[in-house]
């Protein structure tokens, strides 16, 4: 029994901060942010819409796409470190709104790497026959968390969700084994503290971990999967940063035409990232059923990991 | 076979290249990173290819006062003669 990827779907805020915006009060340009980072705009939460909201949008649409019914769902796992409350946490919340009936519902913080971890997480549950059928979302408002005066760091983070249904059948490939790593000796380098509650970074020293790090777990991950990087029909790293993707897929041997990007009108949403890129690959024919797609992420701990999944296979469903 | 100035300062013009940097082919040693808009994260590509194809590792501490591309010349030339000068 293996588990796969049946159905996506993806929400963001409405609001659209451009980088001419950050002109106004920092000292920054946009011909400079987007050399430096490759990101153009963002969406921010403002108003009434909570994470939740746009957790549930991406979640029902995630359903839609799979042709399931929430009352299907026994599992819900949801990657985030800006939840609306401290406690409890977005997972139940949306399992309520979705009318889920009796589904596990839990949050994780991995921090930009939570939605692999989410996602190997359900995708171990659904192979060991405890789950048939799992949401693993992606939700982030990271406006929450950053310094809006840090002329570093406020024109990266961004806000949004985004889902995937995973199922379990006969399947040949689904998720293979997931590469995931910790080393908490440079937990300072990228976290947000406490009482500050605001994102603080070390960009250098974060670029050249996170680089090195998801090119070595990508590598093992495709040798896990008995793969090879000519195997890979689309790479889609967490987007943090352009040149970051740009490294890795350098450094991995991936053509540019292989690496998906969309940091530039999303920027850096954390653990929604790599789920909202998957779903702006296939809504733009970059990714179909049946490809085979190498996912990496890095992010504060530090944590990371990588994995090789064939998206959307199809399932003969055992449930 | 002995490397030379002109080496590194090849590597380094075709680093600043592959990352998009301006002027990346006209790069002199006397220019700082200042002038050619060259940043923390640019340097990190930098080292790295720097790393790989002389066979060095170039420490943290080691990068700090690096500030132009002739003090990258110099680290590099001096890590290569310490590296061949070491005992097998």
């Amino acid at each position: 029994m293996r588990a796969g990827v049946v159905g996506i779907g993806s929400a963001l805020p409405e609001h659209v901060v451009t980088n001419k915006e950050f002109e106004a009060y920092l000292d920054t340009t946009d011909a400079w942010i987007q050399r430096r980072t490759g990101i153009r705009e963002r969406r921010i939460l403002n108003g009434a819409v909570t994470l939740t909201d746009l957790a549930v949008e991406a979640c029902v649409a995630a359903l839609n796409d799979a042709g399931r019914e929430a009352a299907d769902v026994d599992h819900i796992i949801v990657a985030t470190f800006t939840p609306d409350r401290l406690m409890p946490g977005l997972a139940p919340r949306i399992a309520k709104l979705l009318g889920t009936e009796n589904a596990g519902a839990i949050d994780v913080n991995a921090a930009c790497a939570g939605f692999l971890y989410g996602l190997d997480q359900a995708a171990a549950l659904i192979e060991s026959g405890r789950v048939k059928l799992a949401l693993v979302v992606g939700a982030e408002a990271l406006s929450r968390v950053t310094d809006k005066h840090d002329r570093g760091t406020a024109i990266l983070f961004a806000d949004g969700a985004a889902a995937v249904v995973l199922a379990s059948g006969e399947i040949e490939h689904g998720c293979a084994p997931f590469v995931l790593a910790s080393d908490g000796e440079h937990g300072d380098l990228l976290y947000a503290g406490r009482d500050e509650r605001l994102l603080r970074m070390e960009g250098q020293e974060v670029y050249r971990h996170a680089v090195e790090r998801m090119v070595e777990a990508t590598a093992e991950a495709l040798r896990r999967a008995g793969m090879t990087v000519d195997d890979v029909d689309l790479l889609v790293v967490h987007q943090a940063n352009q040149r970051i993707i740009e490294s890795a897929a350098r450094r991995l041997g991936v053509p540019e035409e292989k690496v998906f990007l969309n940091v530039d009108t999303i920027a850096n949403t954390s653990s929604a990232s790599i789920p909202l890129a998957l779903h702006h690959a296939e809504l733009a024919g970059r990714l179909a059923p049946g490809d085979t797609v190498a996912l990496a992420a890095f992010g504060g701990g530090f944590v990371w990991g990588a994995g090789i999944i064939k998206w959307k296979e199809r399932v003969h469903a055992s449930a | 076979m002995a490397v030379t100035e002109n080496d590194v300062l090849e590597e380094i013009r075709d680093q600043l290249e592959a990352i998009k940097v301006p002027g990346a082919r006209e790069a002199t040693p006397d220019n700082t990173w200042s002038d050619l808009d060259v940043d923390s994260l640019d340097l990190v590509e930098l080292v790295k290819a720097l790393e790989d194809r002389f066979e060095i590792t170039i420490s943290d501490d080691d990068l700090k006062p690096i500030e132009s591309v002739g003090n990258a010349i110099e680290l590099t030339l001096r890590l290569v003669e310490a590296e061949e000068g070491a005992p097998a």
